[in-house]
Parts: C-alpha cells; structure tokens; sequence
C-alpha cells in the first residue's frame, strides 16, 4: 500500500503522460495482446515474466512505462535496466573520447514526410536478409521478422511527430513575441511587410534574417535526418546539419518517461531557426533545449540533478526559495553503501513545491526567450562581457522576481522581504558598490587573462569542437579526468604541455 | 555525499551529470561575486541576494511602480563588435577548419556548410552596421572636439531599422568640405598618381596554422593621390586617395580621406576604407577612423610612402584557405635500383634554359664576389704547406639590387664561373676578393690582382636563380654556348651541391641573412 501511495504521487504528480502532448503511445494501450512465458531453468519463486507483444519494438520489451507502474522501486528499476545497457556501452565509448568507432552500412532506411517535410530515417544495424531482419547490437545478433521491423519504425515515427509537437507547443508563442518586441523597439507598424525584404549588396539575405525574425511550424523541427543508432549518448544533433542520432536507449527511457525526452530535446538542436552556429554558440542552448523536456514527464531525479538544469536549480534557490539539493537530501534516506530509501512522507511535500518552480518557469521561459531573440546582439555583449553564458537568463529573473533567499538567523522566511531589507542596508553601507566594480576588475584584471592564457586558445578550440559535433560537457569532463586534470582552472605547465598536443590529435581527425 | 548521489542519479535516470564547463575558462562575473561577499564575512545565502542587487543596479532602470526596466545601452558599439568579431572568428574557423571530420561533415551534411556561410553574411551586415554607426559617431564627435570620449558611443538597436543603405544614411564628410563643394570652391590643387613596390603579405602555406607565418609577394602598386583646397589661400585642406586598378583606371570610390580637423591645426583626421572595389559588401563603408598628427599636404606623398601600416590596411586582402584536394588512390610497386632518376632536365630549345628575369643593371656591377674553394683532400704523406694549399672551384657573382648592395635582386640570382685553367690547380697560398677584384697569391709566382674576368671563363658555368618561388639551378654541361641543363635546388641550403663538392659553407652563408630580413613593404 505503501508502495502505491507513492506511486501515485510519482504518478500524477510527476510524469503523468499526455499533459504536453496530448496523447500517449499507441503501443502502450491496455488492449495491446500481451502474453507472459516462463523462462527456462527458473525455480518457481524466481519466475520471471517476458514479454511477447508483437506491436512493441524490440528494444523496448521488458520495459513498462512509469505511468503503469504502482511502485516506487519497480520504477527506479525500469530506468535502471536503460542505465545498466548504456553503463556497459559507455565503458565502450567513453573511456576515450569517441575512441570507438562503428562501420555502420547497408542499414535499412526510408524517406518519410512528416509535417510536410520530408525526413529519411536510417536504422543503423537493422539488415534485411531474406525474409528476416538481422538486428546487430553489443550483446550479439537479434533476428526480426519483417512484422517485427515495421513496429520499429512505426514507433520511430511516431516519437518524431511527438517530438515535434512538443517543440511547436513549447514555441508557439515565440515569434508573434518577437514581432510584437521588434515593432516596438524599431518603431514600425508591421515587422511581415519587411522581414522578407532583400537587403542590397548582402547576396539574398532578408531583413528577417538580421533582426532573428521567423515563423514557426511542424517542419521546422523536423530534421533532415534521424538516424536510430547506439551513439555514446542518449540522442546527439549536430547543429545546422539538420541531423539527428537517437540512440535505443534513449528511446527506452523516453518510452519509461511516456514522452520523447531526448528526441524533442535534439529537434529544438536540429532546428536552424531556433538554434544556429554561430548564435547558438553565445549563449548555453543546452539551457534552452531543455527548455521542451520541462515539465511533468520529466524525470524528477534529472531534474534535480542534470547539469544543463543548473541554472534553474540556481536561480530556483535564489528567488523562489526552493533548494534541489535540499530535496535530495531530505527525500533519500542514508547512505548504505550507494543503496538509499526514498523517504515517502518527505517526497509527498517536497514534489507539490517542486512542481510549483517548475510550472512558474515554464510561463516565463516563452518571455525570456523572445527578449533574448528580440535583442540578441545585445544579450550576447552582455553574456560575453559578465563571462557567463547564463548571465542573460539570471538578468531576466532578476528583472521579474525578487530574491527570497534570505531568512535572517533562524527566523522565518517571510519572502522576499528580508532578502530586500538586506539588500538595502549593504547598498546604504556602499558595500554592494564596493563589490561591484571588485568583481568587475577581477573579471577584467589580470587573473582572468592569465587563467585565459594557460590553457585559452586550446581550450577554446575544445570548447569549439564540442559544440560543433553536439559532445556534452561530461564528455569533455571525463577525458579531462581522464588527463589527471581536475580543476581547469589550475592546470600544472607540465600537463598543459601534454594536453594541448592531445588536443592537437584529436582536433586532427580520428585519433583515439 | 555529493559524488554518491551523482551516481545513483546516473545509474536511476538519465545518464550524463557534469560540472558544466562551457562558461569558457576563466570564472564568471558570478562567481567572483560570490567569492568577495565571502571574503567580506557574508553567508552564501547573503552573496546570491548581493549578486541580484548588483544586477539590477548594473543593468537596470527600477520605474516608478518598482517594475524594473533593461538599459540598452549598458552595451556599447565596441562591445557589439567585439562579439561580432567573436562570431566571424567562430565561423571562420569552422568553414576552414583543416580538421578532416568537419571537412567530411561540411561536405557531406545537407546543407550546412551553406547554412553557416549564411551565417557568415548576416554577421557580415551586422558587422557593418554596427561598425559604420560607430566609426560615425567617432568621426563626427572627432570633427566637433578634440577631447571627443569614444566611450560615450553607446549601443542603439534602432540601427538596424531598414531605410536607407548604409553610404547613402551616413555620410563620413566634413562641413567645410560639403559647403566648398556647393560654393564651388572646392578645387583639386594636386592630382598625380604614386607608383611604388609593394610586397604583399599571404599565408604561408608551409605554416597553414599559424596566422603570423607569411610570405611576401611583390606587386607593383599605385594609389591616385588628389589633394583639394577648399580656400583661397592654395593649400591643401582636405585629401583622397584612391586605389588605381591593374589597367591604370582609379576606382571610382576613395580607399582614404584626410580632413583637416576641428579645433586644432596639427591633428587631421583620416577615415580608411580597407575593402576594394572588388570585396563586396563594405566598399564605400569606412574601416577605420583615427587621428593622425602632422601631415601637411607637401608631405603627404612621403608620409603615405612610408605607413606602411596604411599601405597594409589598403591593399592587405584575406586570402581564403583552400583545402588542398587529396589525390585519388593509385599503386605503384617499384622493385629496388629500377629506376634511375636522371640529375637535370635537358632542354628541348636549341639555346637552352635562361634565367626568366632582369638582373644585371646596365653597368653589370651589381654582384658582389665569393670564391668557392675545392674540397682539400689531406693524406698523412702530405707536406704541411702542401696541406694548406687552396685550388678555386668557382667564382660565384651574387647579384643584388641595383639600389642597394644588401637588397637581393629579384630572382636572387648568383652566376658560378670556373677559373681559367691556369687558376684552376691546386697551388693558391691565398686568394682574396676586394669589390670586383680579385688577388691570387700562387705557388712560384707574384702576387696577382685583376678584375674578376681576368680569372675566369667568359661564360658561367651555372646560374642559380627563383622563379615563382622555385630556386632553379640551370647547368652548362657540354661546353657548348647557353645551359642545356636544369635542376630544382632547396631553398634555403641553395648550394647543397656545390658545397659536396667543395668545403666551403658558401651555400649557407649565401641567402641566409637575405631570407631573415625580408623588408615587408617597399624596398
């Protein structure tokens, strides 16, 4: 019973499914035939039931999606099977930085359209043979009947168009904010009578295109390719190459979450107009593409702990008072050798709360987002002169909320109040001046440059290269680690030397 | 703790949790922030209330209804460019990127690379947008004050308002010089065109990394050069300078103008366009705008004729790095001693190979001399003073310019002469050369000095030369008039060969102070 209590907090609280999307997966309807098998060499107690249901893609058999589960453990389990599958690729891949590499052909494929776009799909390591298709993955080689294969791909492209109605639900206040934002602050009557217009000399580029004016539809967030393929990451977008890789695990976790995660997450990548080098490079898009993955089918572990979710975990803490990592800590029980409980009494007042930031950030993120577009030189200067990537989206809560950080002592927390009679008394003192121009001359002083010098241009070169091909920053903090260097702000001459002619390989091409 | 939960949180949802690093290297505003307000005593708590304080003190305008407004022109022009540049950088970098996957992906992934140049054109206008409002704000506060401060000049997204192109809207001229020209007062005092060799600066192609590698190339150059008096009094008051096309026609838009400036009759002000005619968008739209303290229109030919920093911003172009295309794949297999690679390529034309350029003046004197001495081969039944004896191999003539004996002449040609045969033993005790003269001192004999030609052949035996940055040998094998034979030669050890032959480190010596000290710029 217990378990079941808590489950239906996890249930409606967290990922009930179709809030964002409007409806759930086909495949996971009740009337879906299911049949149960005993497995071989299994004592009685220990019978374990296997899945025999001809509409579900292989690679999501055995798995049940959160919104069916009634209990908390079954559910850590489930995602536990996707980590324990990616664990054992991982230990394949990033050991190096991509030091493995797959010679993937004669994958089978198809053009699809979807939303008026065409997208070809290729399923890497499915090949026809005969009548069969050979599936190919670590664990050996899985044989499907043509039936089989047509549910892969049918659920394949049925998370595309998911994924795409998330991003067009999460953005479809986006450009009439930025029309509106834009005639104000150029002072013209109709930003469409204009935006198409050519600009002389500058070889077919439109007014749209200079002020970052666009409209938005499915298409936009369809890609030109999808490629399903074990990847070392869940899904991986290469930015303005329109291509998309979404790996079988991430979709298994998307299919446990009941919403296409991961996919919706590399489609707002994919997407030129919302995403494009070099002006996604001037701010943190990963902050931004998980802007679609916000929300009830979301993880709550990954939302607490994601690192492209700290900036709201920070500013969460900052102006509406909720700490994640209080959270954590209050809902987990001891530590027992990496085994925790879940503290049930603890989660059932924490997750109301947790929602209540996360459903606020949801109505200010759409602003946010037009501001940022609507003056975006302006926002990159600042975000490049704070030295911050974030700064711009700290800059606008700042603009709409007030801090309610502070509780003086142990008082309690009245809100914003204390926080602001703080803030008076150390402005009245001249010590928020004082720290000020400190913290600006110290982010323009020497210490800065010199940190910039130690490892800069290489560093820079890394930063460019990971943004380039889509590898996430724990990427880049593994083969750091893996280089001895824990703090990069502080790496010994010696290293640096060894580092920047590893660098040089790997920028080189394929070098392990 | 912390670790521990990470890891669960890895193995229980989703996989990828890291510190972020893409903050870029040095720490963020923030976080020196929140180390000060530690160091001041505050709690951490306190240090995220000062941090939203110091944001909104910074960047906002708090209105009356304690809403809060952004300042815009928190940023300025500068600011935007630097992050412009920033972009361009970015860009630049990724479409010539040498790494072979980006290549790969540019080249194969839909329409990426196209997409990305698109890009490129857009910053481009941004660039110049920007760039042209700013430098109009320098110009015109320059023109109004000498203590004009550049920092006043403050971000205005209006600018990219459409209307007008960007020439047409802001006009980089003085007033004076616009009411002389309606008064019809304006009157060219000097027009003459400035003929000069340039020596243009490219990648070096042996460095293709490495910005700060180049080669220089010499081009003869010239600008149109009008001087205008805008008085009565005969003097110039205002210049334009243009770039003159390779068939000797001015482009029709000024690549400089000099204005006399405001209050103070020293400093003149000079607005420097540094896209020609044929780089697209930004000809006609300045690049620089700066004071300059001095000039006079009697010197204007000589000041323009030493900037060489001006020079270089007029004609310096980017040239764009091509990927070189790799060669299709094909076999080979040669079994060891098969093939014999023949020393010189023998010419078809009855009078041989010739040294494509011009390199004797009309004195021919413009060589200096070396003596190439024969290897000295010393056996242990040798006499000491036999030991020492030195035989001539060559008489080499190093040609220079015809303007200065420490300039190489173009092709840096250096002609090789055998000793007549009576010169050519082994019995010199000394040999010296002094200008074009030289002083055997031979065994048995009186010291002699003469001419060069006294002492060698008519004709050289071999010419050493560069073309088109090549260092050809070109050979007299069969004693027959003209030089029938040819051969490439390193660069820099240019008498590789001749220094087998001999002891002499010649070769070194010869081209190795020249190759250091190239003049970037004129001669």
């Amino acid at each position: 019973m217990k378990g079941k209590k808590l489950a239906s907090v996890l249930a409606a609280g967290i990922f009930g499914a179709g809030v964002l999307l409007g409806s759930v997966p086909t495949y996971a309807k009740e009337e879906a035939p299911i049949q149960y098998v005993e497995e071989q060499n299994q004592s009685k107690e220990s019978v374990h039931k296997k899945e025999v249901d001809t509409n579900i893609p292989h690679y999501l058999k055995g798995l049940t999606p959160i919104s069916e589960l009634t209990d908390v453990n079954e559910i850590e389990k489930e995602i536990r099977k996707t980590a324990e599958i990616f664990r054992m690729y991982e230990s394949q891949t990033y050991s190096g930085m991509y030091d493995f590499v797959k010679i993937s052909n004669y994958n089978e494929e198809e053009t699809v359209n979807i939303y008026g776009k065409d997208i070809k799909i290729v399923y890497h390591e499915y090949m026809k043979k005969g009548d069969k298709i050979l599936y190919t993955n670590p664990l050996g080689i899985e044989e499907l009947t043509l039936e089989e294969f047509e549910v892969v791909k049918n659920d394949i492209k049925e998370q595309v168009k998911l994924a795409v109605d998330a991003n067009v639900e999460a953005y479809k206040t986006l450009p009439g904010k930025i029309k509106t934002e834009l005639e104000k602050l150029l002072e013209i009557k109709d930003l469409d009578a204009i935006a198409d217009q050519k600009i002389p000399e500058y070889d077919g580029i439109t007014y749209g295109d200079v002020l970052g004016y666009f409209k938005l539809e499915g298409k936009d967030f369809v890609p030109d390719e999808l490629h399903l393929a074990l990847i070392p990451a869940l899904g991986l977008s290469i930015v303005n190459a329109k291509l998309v890789m979404y790996s079988p695990i991430g979709r298994s976790q998307d299919y446990i979450l009941g919403f296409p995660s991961t996919l919706a997450h590399e489609f707002t990548h994919a997407s030129t107009k919302i995403q494009s080098i070099p002006f996604s490079w001037q701010f943190d898009a990963e902050l931004q593409a998980s802007y679609v993955q916000l929300g009830e089918n979301q993880s709550f572990l990954t939302y607490l702990l994601h690192d492209y979710l700290a900036p709201f975990r920070e500013t969460e803490k900052r102006y509406f008072s909720f700490d994640a990592n209080h959270m954590l800590k209050k809902i987990l029980g001891a530590d027992k050798a990496s085994n925790y409980t879940f503290h049930e009494e603890e989660m059932a007042k924490e997750f109301p709360l947790m929602d209540q930031v996360r459903e606020e950030f949801k109505k200010s993120m759409p602003d946010f987002f037009a501001e940022y577009y609507t003056n975006r030189l302006f926002w990159y200067a600042v975000n490049h002169k704070f030295n911050d990537p974030n700064v711009w989206f700290d800059i606008l809560m700042a603009q709409k909320y007030e801090p309610t950080i502070y509780a003086e002592g142990d008082k309690e927390n009245k809100g914003a109040f204390d926080d602001l009679q703080f803030l008076k008394e150390v402005e009245d003192a001249g010590v928020l001046e004082e720290i000020r121009t400190e913290a600006w001359k110290r982010t323009e002083g020497e210490e800065t440059k010199k940190d910039r010098t130690t490892m800069g241009p290489k560093y820079e070169k890394l930063m460019r290269l990971s943004h380039l091909y889509h590898v996430d920053p724990f990427t880049i903090q593994r083969f750091l680690e893996k280089e001895g260097i824990d703090d990069i702000y502080n790496i010994p001459p010696e290293k640096l030397n060894q580092l920047e002619i590893k660098i040089d390989k790997i920028l080189e091409g394929f070098v392990k | 703790m912390k670790p521990r939960l990470k890891k669960l949180a890895m193995g229980a949802t989703g996989l990828l949790f890291a510190a972020s690093l893409l903050g870029g290297c040095a720490p963020p505003y923030k976080q020196h922030v929140r180390n000060i307000a530690t160091e001041k005593g505050y709690t951490s708590e306190q240090a995220e209330v000062i941090y939203h304080g110091i944001l909104v003190k910074e960047i906002m305008a708090v209105n009356e209804d304690g809403t809060r407004t952004i300042n815009y022109d928190w940023a300025s022009n500068q600011d935007i460019l630097l992050k412009i540049k920033d972009m361009k950088d970015d860009i630049e970098a990724i479409l010539n990127d040498t790494n072979p996957k980006t290549v790969k992906m540019l080249d194969e992934f839909g329409d990426m690379k196209e997409s990305i140049e698109k890009n490129g054109k857009i910053v481009k206008f941004m660039e110049d947008v920007v760039k042209t409002h700013h430098l109009k704000e320098k110009f015109d506060g320059n023109m109004e004050s000498y203590w004009y401060d550049e920092k006043s000049d403050k971000f205005d997204a209006k600018i990219f308002k459409p209307g007008k192109d960007l020439e047409e809207k802001l006009k980089f001229t003085a007033k004076y010089v616009e009411e002389a020209k309606a008064m019809g007062n304006l009157k060219v005092i000097e027009n003459f065109k400035l003929e000069f060799d340039y020596k243009e600066k490219h990648p070096d192609p042996n460095y293709p990394g490495d910005k700060n590698k180049a080669v220089y190339k010499d081009k003869r150059l010239a600008l149109r050069v009008k001087v205008f008096d805008t008085g009565e009094d005969n003097v110039g008051d205002y210049v334009e300078l243009y770039r003159v096309r390779p068939d000797g026609t001015d482009e029709d838009k000024p690549a400089v103008k000099i204005f006399s400036s405001m209050d103070n009759d020293k400093v003149n002000l000079m607005v420097v366009d540094k896209d020609d005619e044929l780089m697209g968008p930004g000809y006609g739209l300045p690049d620089i705008v700066e004071r300059i303290w001095g000039i006079n229109d009697e010197q204007i030919a000589m000041q323009l004729f030493q900037n060489k920093a001006l020079l270089a911003q007029i004609f310096e172009k980017i040239e764009k790095k091509k990927m070189p295309e790799q060669r299709d794949n094909e076999v080979f297999i040669t079994k060891a001693g098969k093939v014999e690679v023949p020393e010189y390529e023998i010419s078809k034309a009855p009078e041989g190979w010739k040294v494509p350029m011009t390199y004797k003046d009309k004195t021919d004197l413009n060589y200096t001399l070396e003596l190439i001495f024969a290897e000295n081969e010393v056996t242990e039944d040798m006499k000491p003073k036999e030991a020492m004896l030195k035989q001539i191999k060559y008489i080499a003539k190093k040609y220079h310019s015809a303007t200065s004996a420490y300039s190489p002449v173009k092709g840096k040609v250096v002609e090789y002469y055998e000793p007549k045969a009576e010169y050519a033993n082994n019995n010199i005790l000394n040999a010296e050369v002094s200008g074009k003269k030289m002083t055997l001192d031979l065994v048995g004999q009186e010291t002699k000095t003469a001419f060069n030609n006294y002492f060698t052949e008519m004709e050289p035996v071999a010419i050493d030369f560069t073309s088109r940055d090549i260092r050809y040998r070109i050979v007299d094998l069969d004693g027959k008039p003209g030089h029938e034979a040819r051969k490439k030669i390193s660069k820099n050890g240019g008498m590789a060969s001749m220094k087998k032959a001999t002891v002499s480190d010649y070769g070194d010596m010869l081209y190795g102070p020249y190759d250091k000290d190239i003049d970037p710029v004129g001669e």
